[in-house]
């Protein structure tokens, strides 16, 4: 079954993985459950292990400590499953180009072990929820238009 | 006999590998240790490749909750490298920046703290109460966090007088509003039995870990950068260091509740004496020579060497986070608690979330099975202030009034 | 206190054993020989009541170099305790049985330096990766970047 039929049964369930980041994402992922933006009136629901899980929420740059947890969790993932990298570090490293501990954005490691996986990209140092909640919307539409 | 026990994140809804190893008898700790790494991205290596401006975008990123504090801090070494003052609107600047970081960075460890304890609408409402903080962060500078307005020798960008009335009904309002929840905190007694000599750091073992910030504050240590090596506007306005001497975490709770309250009265000091004149003190060359910036970050003391062989890239560059001091004081202070009273005991110092990453589960050392993951121990600390709530006849959420 | 009474106290009581240099009113460095290191920072640290707010290593030409900061409540000095070790053989005194503070902070040195710090009662690794090998340290100058991605298989 594909993830847009899949999601549309049931609200999207997302399972979050903040890798090496500073934590700013990770933050302003929480605060999208906060009564501001209660993610969780559009159905979007943020489970406890990656087994539930239809949507994939990386952030940070991935150090070295932290690649096998980061592949271990994506096998446990049922597939189809769609990968978001929240945040300039997931999306590219950001300012950790450089850093000698860092192994690669979130993309490049998932992709060594699945290079059929699919990214979704939300920019911002860090993006404010309004713009984390836009783009998972905006992912799960554009299947929408990959299906029909 | 002894078990191995990991402690899981603080972040409340992810299962991670653990930070640190506790050794168990029974129900009691009896030895801890850590285990770290998966946030280290090498710094102070990185910065070594970058310009001194360069420097500061990397600062920014090395917590996201203290951000305004390590680009101060860094600022702070080269401006003692180079012997100079900012301007007074520089200062007053970050005066401003600084303490509303104070008062997000407290609500956000608040939420934390009372979803530990199993009050959920604590964690809610804390974090209600830190959105109009983050708008005025927003509106003064562009973006709710990482400000990207510090530079050696003052700021890069002014702010914009138009948004202090404000900046002052918000503080006035979250003023009620922490008084409030104070309030909500000192009376309820199962928030007594849940943190009252609990997770006990002596006046002694503060002293020779050398702890700083709320978590020696609370321990009766009276220590505080902004008063002791004075920066920004601190010695223009009226405040008060705020001292507990019980080191429980019923201490801390109560410290930063009312340090938030501090803040919101020297930021309503530095609007209203906001002072005119250039907002840059510029520097263009940084010679030969060492350099130590101290600031008071919300969780304590933060440092940052610097020292310069005359190029335009810093030779060395050190960065120690008030948390790098303050979490292996859980040596001491999480020794002989019980296994449901060690969350909020390693929540209470209120580790960086970046700083000391995540933390553990237990596993038992000769199987290496996972005996309770970390969700599993968060879930003990709830339920045991759920039947303390039972025995008490209190409802098992705090009875807070709802919004004003 | 100033740095110019530490100054006169640490002279006062070590003579030739330290090399103090005053940098301004808040900020002293002192100099000192590997095996006067714990007796200096046990006067700092027990009869001055300093705090150790951190330790520094720097990789420098003749040597390794440790400095020890030291914060005290009440006041704004900063008075840094400096010894260097040679790069063959980098070896200090640990001072983590003077002040319980010092544990973490010279695990961390030790691991990115390589300085052996004798009597520390638990020198592992704390925050390098578990793949970086035991032997490379990249805070020295010799750290290849370049090659250590490469061999990692970066891009």
């Amino acid at each position: 079954m594909n993830l847009f039929r899949k999601a549309l049964q049931r609200s999207p369930w997302v399972f979050h993985v903040g890798t090496s980041g500073c934590n700013n994402c990770d933050i302003e992922i929480l605060d999208c459950l906060t009564p501001r933006f209660d993610v969780e009136r559009f159905g979007i629901k943020l489970v406890g292990s990656p087994r539930h899980a239809d949507i994939l929420l990386v952030s940070g740059p991935v150090a070295s400590h932290c690649k096998e947890r980061l592949e271990q969790i994506y096998k446990e993932v049922p597939k189809p499953c769609l990968v978001v990298c929240v945040g300039v570090c997931a999306c590219s490293m950001g300012v950790f180009k450089d850093a000698y501990s860092v192994e690669g954005p979130p993309d490049r490691v998932i992709r060594a072990i699945d290079p059929e996986a699919t990214f979704v990209y939300i920019p911002g140092c860090p993006p404010r929820p309004e713009a984390i909640i836009m783009g998972i919307v905006k992912a799960l539409q554009s299947l929408d238009g990959k299906v029909s | 006999m002894s078990t191995v026990i990991p402690i899981g994140p603080f972040h409340p809804l992810q299962d991670e590998p653990a930070n640190f190893l506790l050794t168990v008898e029974g129900e009691k700790v009896v030895d801890i240790e850590a285990n770290m790494g998966y946030i280290h991205k090498g710094h102070e290596l990185l910065g070594q490749s970058k310009t001194y401006d360069q420097v500061v975008v990397q600062t920014e990123r090395i917590c996201g909750i203290c951000s305004v504090s390590h680009t101060v801090c860094f600022s702070h070494a080269v401006e003692d490298l180079l012997g100079i003052q900012v301007p007074k609107r520089a200062a007053y600047i970050r005066t401003i920046l600084g303490e509303l970081e104070r008062c997000h960075s407290h609500l956000l460890w608040a939420g934390l703290a009372g979803h530990f304890l199993g009050y959920n609408t604590v964690f809610m409402w804390a974090w209600k109460y830190r959105e109009p903080v983050l708008d005025i962060l927003e509106a003064l500078t562009g973006n709710r966090r990482t400000a990207s307005i510090m530079k050696a020798g003052g700021v890069r960008r002014d702010l914009d007088e138009d948004h202090f009335p404000r900046v002052l009904e918000v503080m006035s309002t979250l003023r009620t509003q922490v008084k409030m929840l104070l309030d909500a905190v000192i009376d309820d007694p199962v928030i007594h039995s849940r943190t009252k000599n609990v997770g006990v750091l002596t006046h002694e073992d503060a002293t020779d870990w050398c702890v700083v910030g709320p978590t020696a504050r609370a321990s009766g240590v009276d220590t505080d950068i902004r008063r002791d090596e004075p920066y920004g506007a601190y010695e223009d306005v009226n405040w008060k260091v705020i001292v507990w001497k019980d080191g429980d975490v019923f201490a801390k709770v109560a410290v930063r509740l009312l340090e938030i309250i501090e803040s919101t009265k020297i930021i309503e000091q530095c609007v209203k004496q906001f002072p005119k004149g250039p907002i840059l003190n510029e520097v263009k060359h940084i010679p030969v020579g060492e350099g130590i910036g101290r600031y008071e970050a919300p969780r304590g003391e933060n440092i940052h060497y610097v020292r310069s062989n005359g190029t335009n890239m810093p030779e060395r560059w050190k960065v120690r986070a008030p948390s790098s001091v303050n979490v292996p004081s859980f040596h001491a202070s999480c020794i002989g608690e019980s296994i449901s009273d060690v969350t909020i005991t390693l929540a209470s110092c209120d580790p960086c979330y970046s700083c000391t990453e995540r933390m553990a589960a237990v596993v038992s050392p000769d199987s290496k099975k996972i005996l309770y993951s970390s969700a599993d121990l968060v879930r003990m600390g709830q339920e045991k202030t759920r039947a303390i709530a039972r025995e008490l006849g209190r409802p098992p959420e705090l009875p807070l009034k709802l919004d004003l | 206190m100033t740095a110019k009474e530490m100054m006169f106290h640490l002279s006062e009581t070590f003579h030739e054993k330290v090399l103090l240099e005053a940098a301004s009113d808040k900020r002293l460095y002192v100099r000192v020989q590997p095996e006067d290191l714990c007796e200096v920072v046990r006067y700092v640290y027990k009869e001055k009541k300093g705090r150790l707010s951190t330790a520094t290593g720097i990789d420098t030409r003749e040597g390794i170099e440790v400095m020890y900061h030291f914060s005290f409540n009440g006041f704004p000095l900063i008075t840094s305790i400096r010894v260097t070790t040679p790069k063959h053989m980098p070896e200090l005194d640990s001072v983590q049985d003077i002040l319980k503070g010092a544990y973490w902070i010279e695990r961390e040195i030790h691991e990115f330096l390589g300085v052996f710090f004798k009597g520390h009662p638990k020198l592992k690794r704390l925050l390098k990766a578990r793949n970086i090998p035991e032997n490379i340290y990249p805070l020295r100058k010799d750290f290849d970047l370049e090659k250590f991605k490469e061999n990692r298989g970066d891009a």
